[in-house]
């Protein structure tokens, strides 16, 4: 590959602000929606009632009873587009609202009043634990390797802690927002979202029986992290009711607040995590138990189980292994897709059970990972041999390097002895070694079967179509990158379709980190069609040749279009029941060292440096690539050290960006990217996925450098100045 | 009640509610959809406009403060040369993902041009006048880089900019 430089096609239009977002579209006759919502975590609904007195002509109202098909189809479609008879968390959608303006349905919501029988509710994972939601999980895994009793018996050492980490929101920059409009036929949903088609779907479920039909297009999205795969579906059901009912376009855009308090959150998890260790420091087993707080409906809780369970063994060789994964109901707003999917949170307990056993058996942290580090040719706990594109080792060379790591561990040690007191600061250092499986779990991608298209036109343009979305991870630059290496075209030659149901095949979904390493490997497929067909076998062909043989093709031919299903390499199997065989086809890998500083006064932890290096198998754009390490880690930063959402009976009491804290420009540390690329043999030019995996190993790096700093392995994230306080100070503050 | 102001240097007037906020003036009533909402309560940044040479949030700004404003938004700079460097400059360095942040820090990066008016700024200097623009995305390392190019290079900040 050559063009690694390539700007990014829409970076103009943005800076100057003319690309148009879903709420910049002008659309006439625009009717507003609003949501009624459920003020109790659990209860009965009882009665609604409308004041008589409240002018309700000019409003829309729309209420489970008008939906035949009432539930947003996903995995197990247990969550209804509006509550019926009984609400399962705080915030839960009760009626649909729609009126020509804000103003009005602000109004209307006063005066509607919902009675309630409450219920009891369980909105923790700890009372859910001894409630009948214990025994109903959404999903329940359990993955066994070798004789773990055995092991156990044997250790020298047991080592054993639980550890929790916390919501997250997705906070992209710009809210959900997504508009219906009817044409009579057709109501064309448009909006900001990963998916185009899990929407599509979940609206032909929706509609099923009846005449109504539905198309999707995905408008410029800002920023999405997973929080606009899931819950899309059910925004777009209710424009969507809302339009078929008036005949008019219909626009729902949650401000800030509803945003932070209602949409889909990463999943809370406690795991409990027992290493079997000799007297070396090897890990001979590892006994982990898995919960996922999911809130009140399934969602896409199954999945991230998954990903959380296939992720747990981190970058260790593990000969011994039972991880048994749930994934528990709780009245809480449903947990949903976030960037790492399952993968932050068990990785989290997994390095710091190592961090647990360096410090139990008095080894520097780095000795413990080296010594129990997977080697080319090692298996992981599923039987997936490490065989190809493993990166890990030259990753960590460099950041080791980069980092200085050796020479600042013994320096800090020796600060914070002699220093730390006069200073009042403790200096920290830590490491984080993190996987990331590319693509779906297991045989997602087996059933999915993505379909890419590419056409040529006549004039020697090429145009791809395909279902993968741009919310701001670059996808349809490397796109075009792929494709201009591969004929050899100018950039202004490749056009990208619209991302419109109707028009581009479904390629799957936009997550998983798939759509470069998936997708982009079937665009590649596709251009070597178009040679052939046009045969083009010389690896030299010019522009010039290319745009004569498309000539000459369409004197013979009316239209030159190719098409390709994603195939898996057959080597590539997984067993569900047993959890065992290639998790996924192959896995992208980054070692990550964060230097922190605690302030002993304030108890808050400041990140100082953060040096990193990813194996991605091949950057198809090296500076976005770094771009999206580089946002990716700090987001990891702030799972780690900021972000906290406060529940007070089930209802998230987080208003927005006041009480909600994430990075600011000044709480950003000097980043030290680089980038390692061992090529995956069935990725494009050799790229593997790229998009979760920087955060997946940014919060244990920096929770690895808190452990050392304090002596004291961190337990909880987010590590705010509470928790820090209660690890220094050896007290239980109640956080 | 009326108001007339001057916006993107022409003269404008219309009817709003003294509490409308500028962001929905500019945005549904007069079109200019290049300044973003990203929280509606002054915190990410987003919606930065100019109004009388002072950075503000327009989110937080009641139409009551219009009268007589001068007030210049993203939609209003792109047909000055200066431009271009910083569209450039944010281009090369990869300082734009979503997006939806960037027209609020490509106001505070004009209103840091101002300030540093050719001398060298030091990185909390440069920092600080974007605690106020929040971005999920980039990580904000490449927009730095983008602006400390764009200190680098002489850029004429045309005259109405100033006091
Ligand atoms: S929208 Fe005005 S500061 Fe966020
Ligand atoms: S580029 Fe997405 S928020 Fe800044």
């Amino acid at each position: 590959m050559k063009k690694n430089t390539e700007i990014r096609i829409d970076a103009a239009s943005k800076i100057a602000g003319i690309e148009k977002y879903t709420r910049d579209l002008h659309i006439d006759n625009l009717l507003y929606a609003a949501t009624v919502r459920s003020d109790r975590a659990h209860a009965r609904i009882l009665s609604v009632a409308f004041d008589d007195d409240f002018d309700w002509s000019r409003i829309t109202v729309l209420s489970a009873k008008d939906i035949k098909n009432n539930f947003v189809a996903i995995i197990k479609n247990d969550m209804p587009y509006l509550a019926k008879n009984e609400v399962n968390y705080y915030g839960e959608p009760i009626l649909l609202l729609a009126a020509e303006n804000d103003k009005i349905l602000h109004k209307a919501k006063k005066h509607i009043t919902i009675n309630y029988d409450d219920l009891q509710a369980f909105c923790t994972l700890n009372k859910a634990m001894q409630s009948s939601y214990a025994n109903e999980p959404f999903e329940e895994i359990i993955l066994k390797n070798g004789d773990v009793k055995k092991a156990f018996i044997k250790a020298d050492h047991i080592i054993e802690d639980t550890f929790e980490t916390g919501f997250q929101e997705h906070v992209y920059l710009e809210p959900q927002v997504v508009v219906a409009i009817p044409d009579g036929k057709t109501i064309h949903i448009k909006g900001s979202m990963q998916c185009p088609y899990y929407v599509q779907n979940a609206m032909n479920e929706l509609f099923m029986g009846s005449e109504t039909r539905v198309d999707v297009t995905q408008i410029m999205t800002g920023g999405a992290f997973g929080g606009k795969e899931d819950f899309p579906s059910l925004i777009c059901g209710h424009v969507a009711l809302l339009a078929e009912k008036t005949g008019q376009p219909v626009i729902m855009s949650y401000n800030r607040e509803e945003d932070i308090r209602y949409t889909t959150k990463r999943h809370p998890s406690k795991i409990n995590a027992k290493a079997a260790v000799s007297k070396e420091g090897n890990i001979q087993a590892v006994d982990m138990n898995i919960l996922l707080d999911s809130g009140a409906y399934t969602t896409l809780s199954p999945v991230v189980l998954a990903r959380a369970v296939l992720t747990s063994f981190g970058c260790y060789k593990l000969p011994n292994v039972y991880i048994h994964g749930k994934a528990i109901k709780t009245n809480i707003p449903p947990c949903g897709a976030f960037r790492g999917f399952g993968g932050p949170q068990s990785l989290f307990a997994m390095e710091m059970l190592v961090e647990k056993i360096s410090q139990t058996l008095n080894m520097p942290v780095w000795e413990i990972k080296k010594a129990n580090l997977l080697s080319l040719g090692d298996k992981l706990p599923t039987g997936q041999p490490i065989d190809y594109s493993y990166g890990l080792p030259q990753c960590i060379e460099k950041v080791l390097k980069s980092s200085e790591y050796e020479k600042k561990y013994n320096e800090f040690k020796k600060y914070n002895e002699k220093e730390a007191k006069r200073s009042g600061i403790l200096k920290g250092i830590g490491i984080s070694l993190a996987p990331h499986g590319c693509g779906f779990t297991g045989v997602g991608e087996n059933r999915i079967k993505a379909i890419a298209t590419m056409e040529v036109l006549p004039n020697g343009q090429v145009v791809i179509k395909t279902a993968n979305t741009e919310m701001g991870q670059g996808v349809d630059t490397a796109y075009k990158i792929i494709v201009s290496e591969a004929l050899h075209l100018p950039f202004n030659d490749i056009i990208i379709e619209e991302k419109n149901t109707s028009k581009v095949p479904n390629s799957g979904p936009t997550v998983a980190s798939r759509s470069t390493m998936i997708v982009g490997k079937l665009l590649f497929d596709n251009c070597e069609q178009i040679l052939s067909a046009l045969s083009l076998n010389n690896i030299e062909f010019s522009l010039q040749d290319f745009k004569e043989a498309t000539k000459k093709y369409f004197n013979d031919h009316k239209t030159l279009s190719v098409q390709k299903e994603y195939e898996h390499p057959n080597f590539i199997t997984f067993d569900e029941d047993t959890y065992k065989g290639y998790g996924y086809p192959v896995y992208a890998w980054s070692a990550n060292v964060a230097e922190v500083e605690i302030d002993l006064t304030s108890y808050q932890v400041s990140v100082k440096q953060f040096y990193s290096a990813h194996d991605v198998g091949r950057a198809i754009n090296r500076q976005q690539s770094e771009g999206q390490i580089q946002g990716g880690i700090i987001q990891g930063i702030g799972y780690a050290i900021y972000e906290d959402i406060h529940l007070e009976n089930g209802q998230v009491l987080n208003r927005g960006f006041r009480d909600y804290i994430i990075p600011t420009i000044e709480d950003v540390p000097e980043l030290h990217v680089e980038i390692v690329e061992d090529a995956y043999f069935n990725g494009p030019f050799g790229a593997k996925a790229l998009g979760e995996l920087p955060l997946v190993g940014a919060a244990p790096a920096v929770a690895s450098a808190v452990s050392f700093a304090i002596g004291k392995t961190a337990t909880k994230i987010p590590m705010t100045p509470e928790v820090i306080a209660s690890m220094i100070e050896k007290k239980n503050y109640e956080y | 009640m009326n108001i007339k102001c001057n916006i993107n240097g022409k003269s404008v007037s219309f009817e709003a509610e003294p509490l409308d906020r500028l962001l929905d003036i500019l945005r549904d009533t007069l079109g200019l959809t290049g300044t973003k909402e990203g929280c509606g309560e002054g915190e990410c940044g987003a919606c930065t406009v100019f109004m009388n040479n002072k950075l503000v949030n327009s989110c937080l700004v009641p139409a009551m403060h219009l009268q007589d404003a001068d007030i210049v938004t993203i939609d209003g700079l792109r047909d000055f040369d200066f431009f271009t460097s910083i569209t450039q400059s944010y281009e090369e360095n990869g300082a734009v993902q979503c997006g939806f942040c960037t027209p609020g820090f490509i106001m505070s990066t004009i209103e840091l041009l101002r300030k540093s008016n050719g001398k060298v700024l030091t990185d909390d200097e440069v920092k600080s006048v974007f605690a106020g623009n929040i971005c999920r995305c980039t990580g904000y390392d490449k927009i730095i880089k983008a602006v400390r190019q764009l200190l680098h290079t002489n850029i004429e900040i045309p005259k109405r900019f100033y006091e």
